[in-house]
């Protein structure tokens, strides 16, 4: 099983490593790597991270982009911020100017946008160095995206100006950043629960053996609240808040205190912005729907994994990453629902893209023989 | 819960080289608990918790499982997880290890800011532009218009060159020559048939016409000298029937003496003649073809042209060290 999922790895389209045995080729690819600035990006919903060989991770922005229309007749658009700075536009935008999210459940729903966003962060990341480098750029994908929309990833990012696009899928770069021990001939498992989608998988041998996705992720968490506050409260309030409520008072798991916090909504009757005060268990209410879809996500992968592999896991435990992973007490709400050992990753939000970055560090030390499939 | 530990405390008791999994069994004693309440909340078996608070992390699996463990422990009894986790840091090496999928060679990495990345961009560059400037100045001084079917160039050029490269030799004795050429023609009879009837012919025909035929006719010349070489004579007598025709047609002599090496191109008006390469000191050209000629010359100080014998000023072309004019004898001559 070992040598069979050795052979059948993918070789990259446009890379050298069919010809493993040739030096001239070995020595060409050395060259190479000596001046390439290769980059690994998390391409997510939420935020987009890059993690730069030999550097860590050396941005991580809101996946936001502010779009302005230029006035006049046959005026152009134009961006006019990313990142942070479009973030903070989100929902307070003038007429002319749409800050806009590229990015959907985890794949691409607007493709000039998110080319223009990838451009932006890769320019960024090059800022100061003399000659902006083509680098070779691996992108994180979720597992359950489609052909179609893994090509508009790739065509995006080698739009962007990427020398080479190679694409992994993100549970495989979450464990890999996790530190799990992909390797071995046993089963480890991950969740990874990002902005946009859920991804929850079990690695064994270096390859994925069971891989599931769903699309509930901390936007899926956000919206759920907004609707709340607008059902309970008759109060409408903005995205950015829901985030901030979230963080700051969102719990998966009933705990000993009841955090509060105040915000500010408008009041759909009145019509007039109001002052109100939501308490932790409300969230916890909140939340119930979306949880309930990872763990029923959780529930299925551990149903249809092998038994084998399905006792190891039971034996060391399910591993959390992504920025869902902060969301309090939700390891304890998997351990109640699973009876299983929740962990949650360190620094569970640059998982992906640490993960990501160390493959492409594999991808050059042992080339042909890649330890995990790439597209 | 009763939590002594401040996280200050916690730091250093954790840094002890006992390891963190005593000090949260002390913990776990010191409020009660039962390994297997323990457990139970965890969801851990009893053999591991035993391992973890013993600090045994050998029948644990990896790192990355342990300090979850022990996060999950710590956060049960309500201790900061911090310490906790900076003391398993301490007292196992292993966990600072970077799994053994991760290789980094980075050392040699070179990135696009290096010093040597920056001196090579730099170095190419002005290679570059070095490059095109020794080939602008080439331009200007030779310029390639290569036109024309080249095997007819050479075949033109190696005719007359021939010709005249031992006409050098023959030079002096120019006044026998003609006296030898008939002589010679018999003489050559045996060996050259049709070919050596045709070309003295010709010889006496442009004799009368002055010295134009003198290609000709020094042809014999060089043919008598280089005695009875066949292959020199085939040329040369192909030589003579090339640059004989258009020099019956013309009454004016143009010859080109090359003082240093130099590159030129000449063309007549028909086309028919050219010639086309370099030049070295000492040789001597006489032009068949039809005038007025085009005439492309390289290192012109080095060049002289003589017109039925008199020197041709090419002086106000010169640019440049090259010389391009048009030169017409009729029009010199006048």
């Amino acid at each position: 099983m070992g040598s069979d999922s050795r052979d059948n790895t993918i070789a990259p389209p446009g890379s050298f490593t069919h010809f493993t045995e040739n030096h001239f080729t070995m020595l060409f690819r050395r060259l190479r790597g000596f001046f390439s600035n290769d980059l690994a990006i998390d391409l997510g919903t939420a935020n987009t991270l890059i993690y730069a060989r030999g550097q860590g991770v050396v941005l991580d922005e809101p996946s936001v982009v502010a779009i302005r229309q230029d006035r006049g007749p046959g005026g152009g658009k134009s961006v006019a911020a990313v990142g942070d700075e479009a973030k903070a536009m989100l929902g307070r935008t003038p007429n002319n100017i749409t800050a806009i999210r590229p990015m959907k459940d985890g794949v691409i729903a607007d493709f000039t946008v998110t080319e223009k966003m990838l451009q932006h962060f890769i320019h960024k990341v090059h800022e100061s160095k003399m000659i902006r480098p083509s680098p070779r750029v691996l992108v994180c994908v979720p597992c359950g995206s489609t052909q179609v929309e893994r090509r508009a990833i790739r065509e995006s990012a080698a739009g962007a100006g990427a020398r080479e696009v190679y694409l992994i899928e993100e549970p495989m770069a979450a464990a890999i950043g996790a530190g799990l021990p992909v390797d071995e001939a046993r089963g480890s498992m991950v969740l990874d629960i990002g902005g946009g989608t859920s991804e929850v998988a079990i690695i064994s041998l270096n390859g994925i053996v069971y891989a599931n996705s769903v699309r509930v992720g901390g936007d899926r968490f956000d919206e759920a609240i907004i609707n709340y506050v607008r059902r309970n409260y008759g109060t409408l309030i903005g995205e950015a808040t829901a985030e901030r409520i979230k963080k700051e008072i969102g719990s998966a798991f009933p705990g000993n205190e009841v955090r509060e916090i105040e915000v500010k909504g408008r009041n759909l009757a009145e019509g007039i912005p109001r002052s109100f005060t939501l308490n932790s268990n409300e969230i916890l209410e909140a939340l119930q729907e979306p949880l309930s879809g990872i763990v029923g996500a959780v529930k299925a992968a551990l149903e249809q994994t092998p038994p084998e592999l399905g006792a190891d896991v039971a034996e060391r435990g399910i591993v959390l990453t992504g920025g869902g992973a902060l969301l309090l007490d939700i390891d304890r709400l998997l351990e109640e629902e699973t009876g299983l050992p929740v962990l949650i990753a360190e620094d569970p939000l640059t998982c992906v893209a640490r993960g990501g970055g160390r493959a492409l560090e594999m991808l050059d030390e042992r080339g042909g023989e890649l330890l995990f499939s790439i597209d | 819960m009763n939590t002594t530990v401040s996280d200050t405390d916690g730091e250093k008791q954790y840094s002890d080289a006992e390891g963190p999994g005593r000090r949260l069994r002390a913990l776990r004693e010191s409020e009660n608990l039962a390994l297997s309440r323990v457990s139970v909340l965890l969801h851990l078996s009893e053999e591991k918790l035993m391992s973890l608070e013993a600090d045994d992390y050998a029948k644990l699996p990896g790192p990355v499982f342990i300090q979850g463990y022990l996060r999950n422990y710590a956060r049960l009894l309500g201790v900061p997880v911090g310490p906790v986790l900076n003391a398993y840091r301490a007292a196992s090496p292993e966990s600072s290890r970077v799994p053994e999928i991760r290789i980094t060679q980075l050392s040699h990495e070179v990135r696009s800011g290096h010093a040597l990345v920056r001196l090579v961009t730099w170095g190419m560059v002005l290679g570059l532009v070095l490059l095109s400037v020794v080939w602008w100045r080439g331009y200007l001084q030779w310029p390639m218009q290569l036109s024309g079917s080249p095997e007819n160039e050479t075949a033109a050029v190696t005719g007359t060159e021939q010709a005249e490269s031992e006409e050098n030799d023959a030079a002096q004795s120019f006044p026998e020559v003609k006296v030898n050429a008939d002589g010679e023609v018999t003489l050559a009879l045996p060996q050259g048939g049709v070919e050596t009837l045709e070309a003295p012919e010709e010889t006496t025909a442009d004799g009368g016409e002055g010295g134009v035929d003198r290609s000709g006719a020094e042809v014999n010349a060089t043919a008598a000298a280089a005695g009875s070489i066949q292959a020199v004579k085939s040329a040369s007598a192909e030589g003579a029937e090339r640059s004989g025709e258009p020099a019956a047609e013309t009454s004016q002599q143009v010859v080109i003496e090359y003082s240093g090496n130099s590159w030129s191109k000449i063309e007549d008006a028909s086309g028919s003649f050219k010639l086309e390469g370099s030049n070295n000191a000492g040789i001597r050209r006489v032009l068949g073809g039809v005038p007025p000629y085009r005439m492309i010359l390289g290192n012109a100080a080095a060049v002289k042209i003589y017109v039925n014998g008199q020197v041709f000023d090419i002086s106000p072309f010169i640019r440049g060290n090259v010389a391009r004019f048009t030169l017409d004898p009729k029009s010199q001559s006048q």
